[in-house]
Formats: C-alpha cells, structure tokens, sequence
C-alpha cells in the first residue's frame, strides 16, 4: 500500500466537501435495475437563488442588490441569468443538460441551519421529526439497499437496516497488532456486531482507495463507481461556507461565486466520471433555504427561504427554468424579506426519483415525502 | 374648538368600527388557533378562523405547509391550490442563445487538462515504446537561462501508444502533500508525442515540496509546447536521450528527461 500523508483533516481543510455513495444494488434482491442513477450535491449554509440565478428581468432585483448581482451574468433568456461562476454548468445548458428550478425550496420557514438541514435531509413538513431520510426511503422502496461513502451515515440516505458506509480514504495497512486487536473486539461481541468489526478489518485493508484532494476529484470518483455494472445508483456530495453574512460579493472571485465555482467543479467531476453513464443520470442540489432579498449592511444576506435548485445530467433533455415567479417587490417576498418558494423542492426531489428510480410519483409523494397530494413536476423537468 | 371635538368624535366613530370589523383571531398566531381547536372542536370562532386560513392542524399545532400559506399574499395561495390543480401556475422559461454565445457554450473548453491537439502533426506510426522518465526544476531566478537542479520532483516510466503518452504503474511525484496521489499521473495528463518527437498538452505539475504538516497545494497545469530548447525524442533513434524543456512559472520550469527507450 502506498504511504500517504494526508490526513483526514487535511482533507477536509483541502475539500471542504464529503462524499457519500448508495444504493448498490444486490445480486438477486433487485428484480429490475432502476432506470437512472441520482446524485445530490447538499449546498450547507444557505446558497442564495438570486446571486447564483438572477433573474435581472425582476425590476427589484437592482434596486435591492446592487452590489450582490454580477455585472457579467450569462443571459438565459429575457428574465433570467446564471452567474460566471457556472462556466461549466453554462455549457450544460447549452447543450440541454440542465435545468434550473427557481423560487423553490423545501416547506421550512424559520431559518435555523439544523433544523433546515435536517429537513432538506429527512423530506418530512417537521424537522427532527424522520429518523430516515428522502433518498434512503427511495432506495428502498426500489429495493436497492446499498453502501453509504462515509464516516457517518447521513440523514439523506437513512431508510435501511442493509446501508453499508465507508469513508473514502486510504488507510495505511493495518498492523498485526491492530488486526488482532480488532479480532479480539470481535470475539467479544454477538453475532451482528462482530460482523461489523470484520467490515472494519476489511476495509482497512482494501486496495482500491483513494486519497480523496478536492470536491471534484470525490464528484469524479463517485462518478466513476457509479458508472460501473452493478456500482452504486446514486451518490451525495456535501458543501459548506454558503452562509454569506458579510462580503458575499457579486463574481466568480466573490465568497459566495467561490462556492458556486465549486458546485460546477463537482458537476463537472460527475460527468467525467460517470461517462457514457452520464446519459441516464441526473443531479441535483439542495439547500436548506435561500438567502434575503436585500443585502445587509455588511454586503452580505441573512437567512431567508426561497432559492434555486440546479439539475444537471443526461436525463434532461432540453435545458429550461422552470418557476412560478412571485416578484421582488416588498409585498411580494415572503414576510417582506425572503424569495417566496412557490414551488415545494419536494416536487422536484421526487421527479427526478421517478426518473432516476423508476417508482410511481403517487408512490413516492406518500412513502417518501409523506405528502399525497405532492405536486408533479415531472413533466415540466423531463419532457 | 368646535373643530377639534369634531375631529375627535370622526377618529373615534372610525376606532370603533375597525374594531368590530376587525376579526378577533386575527392577530393569533396559526399554532394558537389549532392549540385552542384541539381543546374545542366544535368551537364555531375557531373553526371559521382555521378555515378562514386554510389551517391544516395535527396535534394542536398547525403543519408547517400551512404556515406557508397563511402568512403570506397571493403568491402563497397559489402554492396552496397547486397541491391540488397539478402545477398549472408554474411557467417554462425557455433558454435561449444566441447563435454566438451557442457557439462559444459549445465550443467552451473547462477541463484543467483540455487541450486542442488539432494545431500538431501527432505521430501515428510509432511502435508501442518505453522510456524512463525524471523531471527536474529550472530556476530563473538568478539567469534568464535558467539554472537546472539535479533532484527528481517526479520519476518513472512512459508508455507511448501511437500518439499516447501514458505514465507507467510505478511513477510519482516527489513532491509530497497532493502530490503523493498517483492518480494526478494517471487521471490529471493529456499529453500526445508529434511527430518530430515532441510532448504537446496539459498534465498537473506539482511546483512546490509540501511537508508533513505544511498546507497542501493543488497543482498547477502548464501547456506542453515545442519548446525551443527542448531536445525531442528521436523516434528513428530511441535509444538517445531528450529533455523536453516546460514552462511552469516565471521563476522556474522544467525538463522532462526521456532515456533508455525500448521497443515493447
């Protein structure tokens, strides 16, 4: 096994990202493979809809954020644009692979990280109130039980007792000393938990690790496996530093165009990796909420509600923004602040499940988001 | 004096009716009216408030989505009747490009390792070759022709396939921090041999030695070019040694050194 250095903590100094893979499908438990595979890039701290998507054709939009609107925004059309820092997701769109879902979010209005972050996670209309999240139950509904890339098991991907996780680093090779110490802990333990130790002293040895460098070398990685036969159906990537309450800046060289930079570098490794996989894939971000219309005193937002939703992947086939405007207008903002959300992200999480996954909407809208009368938008994201 | 009384009297009358117009749950908060309901649930006043607001109440509390829709204007109403009327409010933006900016999309080359091999004559009758390979600094700090250094910041081998260049299983940077991943040697190159025994295009290339403890650095991705001190492979004769001389950064570079080739 090669030596190397890097820590754990280096790593995620380097990255600032963790990778998370699933659904792995199961020689003889899955009767049909899914149609697709899907990823989700998890945006932490709030990503703000209106820098990353400005819709300059809002006559408010100036008004209130002069100095947070890029200058050099790409136009997509007459209402709305994408900010420089999307280089690669632009070519996307260019090429009718991706779509932008605007005014959105999931149903969660008060603005708190955790409990946001749990129910962008967990699916549900009451934080902390799912001990398994959106995606973990749509795998198994489509009984695809399978591997979590990761230290932790991340909400998003609970709703299995067969879940496998894994943390994609290398470990140098364990000494004898180690493994037996590892096999005496087993001994020690029932059945269930002794298998666990065994995973550990396997994994700990295994060859085809890698040393994990930066966000787009894990989206590359995850990529790559999930292009493999019988490799895991879909993938979670997570990102931080969103939070911009001061100096968020309106470029590609701004804090928050900085971590837009990333959210295209991870699009970018995903479809280097995935290959020919590409075209029955999709991808797709989420945040916990959206940013203030208007900018604070220190150039920056503070937490707001609605954002936008990025989807990129060769499942779509024409590249569009899909919103119910609702204005930027004092009165139109939700409670004279924030970007109203008119359309539940929900909705959105789910058609790309229905693609992705082959499952019935009315299916996932009542299994996986508890909420029958969900919306579909499958159709205006996929036909 | 008169007129004073008046306009007292006009304010009061004006008091009084938008006292009774106004309703007498409008100021509670959603989660009051659903506690209260819970306690009544045959109470008219709250049954009309609930209803009034759209309320959706589980436990005594009212659900989140119905928070949504009750503190807000018009727009909030809408999201409520699309739960039921399939969407018919959101509107398609279509993206339009212009032709030009199509183009340039199109064209747009993001890859760190991109590289348009179109303007070389590439080589395309070599046989499969291997070489070992070193790569040394340039400094230009202190001569504008540059001084080498003779410690590898990377060494292994090189299989050439027609026009491919790919570094063999056992090559590595020296470099430490990032760079102790071989993968940048496998993943992060696109290099091709001309036919006049050049490397042209991009590969990562670690500038700095990174200690145990010191800050890891990505690395940078110079353009592989015909460098006019370079000393190209001679394909008719592989057994020669070249330097293949890269410009890295203003203060150094440097040479890839290619020996000992042989036929595989």
């Amino acid at each position: 096994m090669p030596k190397f250095n890097l820590t754990r903590r280096e790593f995620l100094k380097v990255s600032g990202a963790s990778l998370f893979l699933a659904g792995v499908p199961l020689p003889g438990f899955t009767k049909n493979k899914p149609p697709g595979t899907i990823s989700v890039i998890m945006l932490e701290g709030g990503m703000d809809g209106l820098t990353a998507v400005p819709p300059f054709g809002d006559p408010n939009l100036l008004k209130m954020r002069k100095n947070l609107t890029s200058n050099n925004f790409l136009k997509l059309n007459s209402f709305f644009g994408l900010h420089p820092s999307f280089q690669y997701f632009a070519g996307l769109m260019a090429k009718n692979n991706a779509s932008i879902v605007h005014a959105t979010n999931f149903p969660y209005v008060l603005r708190s990280h955790f409990e946001g972050q749990n129910l962008m996670q967990g699916g549900g209309l009451s934080p902390f109130s799912d001990t398994t999240g959106w995606l973990g139950r749509a795998l198994d509904l489509a009984k695809v039980p399978g591997r979590s890339l990761s230290l932790d098991m991340p909400l998003v991907l609970r709703g299995m007792s067969d879940n496998d996780n894994f943390y994609p680093a290398s470990i140098k090779s364990s000494s004898d000393l180690m493994t037996q110490l590892i096999d005496t802990i087993s001994m020690a333990h029932s059945k269930e938990g002794s298998e666990i130790f065994k995973k550990v002293s396997k994994k700990s040895t295994q060859k085809d690790s890698i040393v994990p460098r930066n966000p787009a070398s894990l989206a590359k990685f995850a990529g790559k496996a999930m292009s493999r036969d019988g490799g895991p159906l879909s993938s979670v990537i997570k990102v931080d530093q969103f939070d911009t309450h001061a100096n968020q800046g309106a470029d590609e060289n701004g804090n928050h165009g900085t971590q837009l930079t990333l959210i295209d570098d991870i699009i970018a490794g995903y479809k280097e990796g995935l290959g020919d996989a590409w075209d029955r894939s999709i991808i797709l971000t989420l945040t916990e909420f959206g940013r203030t219309v208007l900018e604070n005193g220190t150039g920056g937002t503070e937490h707001g509600y609605g954002s936008a939703g990025l989807l990129a992947g060769g499942a779509i086939t024409k590249s569009r923004v899909i919103s119910q405007w609702p204005g930027l207008a004092k009165n139109e903002q939700f409670e004279k602040r924030d970007l109203m959300s008119t359309i539940d992200y929900r909705s959105v999480c789910a058609a790309c499940i229905e693609k992705s996954l082959g499952l019935d909407h009315d299916v996932i809208a009542s299994k996986v988001f508890y909420t029958p009368k969900l919306p579909r938008v499958y159709d205006q994201i996929f036909s | 004096m008169k007129l004073k009384r008046i306009l007292l009297t006009v304010l009061l009358v004006i008091g009084f009716i938008g006292k009774n117009f106004a309703g007498p749950y409008d100021d509670w908060p959603d989660d009051s009216i659903c506690g209260w309901l819970e306690q009544k649930p045959t109470h008219t006043g709250y049954l009309r408030e609930a209803k009034k607001r759209s309320l959706t109440c589980d436990g005594g509390k009212a659900l989140k989505s119905s928070v949504k829709t009750t503190t807000t204007n018009k727009n909030t109403s809408a999201t409520k009747s699309k739960a039921s009327n399939a969407n018919s409010d959101i509107t398609i933006y279509e993206v339009v490009f212009s032709p030009a900016v199509l183009k340039e999309l199109l064209d747009r080359v993001i890859s760190k390792t991109d590289y348009d091999f179109s303007k070389h004559k590439l080589t395309n009758n070599v046989k499969d070759i291997q070489c070992r390979f070193t790569i040394n600094r340039v400094v230009y700090e202190n001569s504008e022709l540059g001084v080498p250094e003779y410690w590898d910041m990377a060494q292994g081998t090189i299989n050439v396939k027609g026009s491919e260049i790919e570094f063999g299983e056992g090559s590595y940077w020296k470099m430490g921090g990032l760079s102790t991943d071989k993968n940048y040697l496998k993943d992060e190159v696109n290099i091709k041999l001309t036919e006049d025994g050049h490397f042209v295009g991009k590969m990562a290339y670690f500038t700095h030695t990174i200690k145990q403890g010191e800050v890891p650095r990505e690395p940078l991705y110079p353009t592989l070019t015909k460098h006019k001190r370079s000393k190209p492979i001679n394909l008719k004769s592989i057994g020669d040694s070249a330097e293949l001389w890269i410009d890295v950064e203003d203060w150094a570079g440097g040479i890839m050194r290619i020996s000992r080739c042989k036929y595989l």
